[in-house]
């Protein structure tokens, strides 16, 4: 008898523990759906989880990459600008999401837009030799040799 | 039969375990979340403090070097990209493109002798159709031709279509005096492109230089019409 209490307490309290995470912890959830989705190359099926989490607010470190990610890789790359734009709009000091947008912008050739971008980002984190490079990259894509060869340098601690 | 019950116990609390390492499995998983601010396209709650970015994103330092020996040649700084792809090769002295680009580099500042020196240590497994063109290009401007011949035809086996290429040769083995095997080329640049004016002149000149006047003739008056 007291076995099969404690058979119950087990399962009882897994699957508690279950339900309380799905409860308490929905966003990681979706995200995990996402990921699953984005893991899979499934991009177009990863957008709806991920723009729900954007829109609950919700943060993790890959989200705002695997997002634009899924945008390119299906195309919707005007959803993904709307939101990065929004973003550093309300929130200039958004970091990965000024990042974010200028590599889309770069994928657009829109390089004078991410060259400013990554100058922006750069302000802030100076020191940063892979955004650096980034800017290195769309300096030379647009023509701006000069620029790159001094970004590069930089880059190289030079 | 006190076995049988706490094997089956056993197996029980087995299963519950996986059950509820699977329950939880999220929530071990990732770091804590952090809200931030929420676009106005979404919804008009704001804001968060920013963290920095993640770290884990690099590029190696020999690969920025590589791209900034590139750029130092689009620049026609020829001395200081050199020196780069140098030290790019120090590091990675099995990057053959690195070298291939470092030969087109000699090539340009004029010192093909280096260049040539470059791609023969190159494995000929590793030569590319664009490599092999760049190599009959440095042994034509040494004259060669022996050399630079079968590159330029094991290019266009693979690439029959590059007519600049065909044209290379045709032009390469005019010089030759191998009259009958330029006019060959050029005749199959003709098929392909026969309102190419500049080609059927040249075209018309090795037929001059191969005593055919009369066909020569003919072909310069097709250009003039």
């Amino acid at each position: 008898m007291r076995r099969y209490v404690v058979i119950l307490i087990l399962i009882a309290a897994a699957l508690f523990t279950t339900v309380a995470y799905h409860l308490f912890k929905p966003d990681w959830v979706i995200f995990r759906k996402g990921e699953g989705y984005f893991a899979k190359k499934e991009y177009s099926k990863a957008i709806p989880y991920y723009a729900r989490l954007l829109k609950d607010g919700f943060e993790a470190p890959k989200l705002l990459s695997h997002f634009g990610t899924s945008c390119v890789a299906t195309g919707d790359f005007g959803k993904a600008i709307t939101i990065f734009e929004d973003i550093i709009k309300q929130s200039p000091d958004k970091l990965s999401a000024v990042k974010e947008l200028a590599n889309i912008y770069v994928i657009f050739g829109r390089f004078k837009k991410a060259v400013m971008l990554y100058q922006t980002f750069l302000e802030d984190q100076p020191d940063n030799t892979y955004v650096r490079i980034l800017l290195a990259r769309a300096l030379t894509w647009s023509g701006r040799f000069e620029e790159a060869i001094v970004e590069y340098k930089a880059a190289l601690g030079e | 039969m006190e076995n049988i019950r706490i094997r089956r116990f056993l197996s029980t609390c087995i299963s519950l375990g996986f059950f509820f390492i699977f329950g939880t499995s999220y929530a071990f998983s990732e770091e804590n979340p952090q809200k931030f601010y929420v676009p106005q396209s979404i919804q008009e709650t704001s804001v968060s403090k920013t963290k920095m970015v993640k770290p884990g994103e690099e590029i190696p330092d020999w690969v920025a070097r590589w791209e900034l020996a590139r750029v130092l040649s689009y620049t026609k700084r020829y001395d200081e990209s050199i020196t780069e792809y140098e030290r790019v090769l120090k590091e990675k002295p099995d990057l053959v493109d690195a070298k291939v680009e470092l030969a087109k580099v000699l090539f340009w500042k004029g010192d093909d002798k280096t260049a040539i020196k470059i791609l023969e240590k190159i494995p000929p497994k590793n030569i590319t159709g664009d490599t092999k063109v760049l190599m009959a290009d440095l042994f034509v401007t040494q004259k060669d031709y022996g050399k630079a011949e079968p590159l330029y035809r094991a290019h266009l086996n693979s690439h029959p279509e590059d007519r600049a290429v065909r044209l290379k040769l045709a032009e390469m083995l005019s010089w030759q005096k191998k009259y009958d095997a330029s006019l060959a080329e050029y005749k199959k640049i003709l098929k392909a492109q026969p309102d190419d004016i500049q080609v059927r002149r040249r075209y018309a000149f090795v037929l001059i230089w191969a005593g055919r006047h009369s066909e020569a003739a003919l072909e310069l008056k097709k250009t003039l019409n």
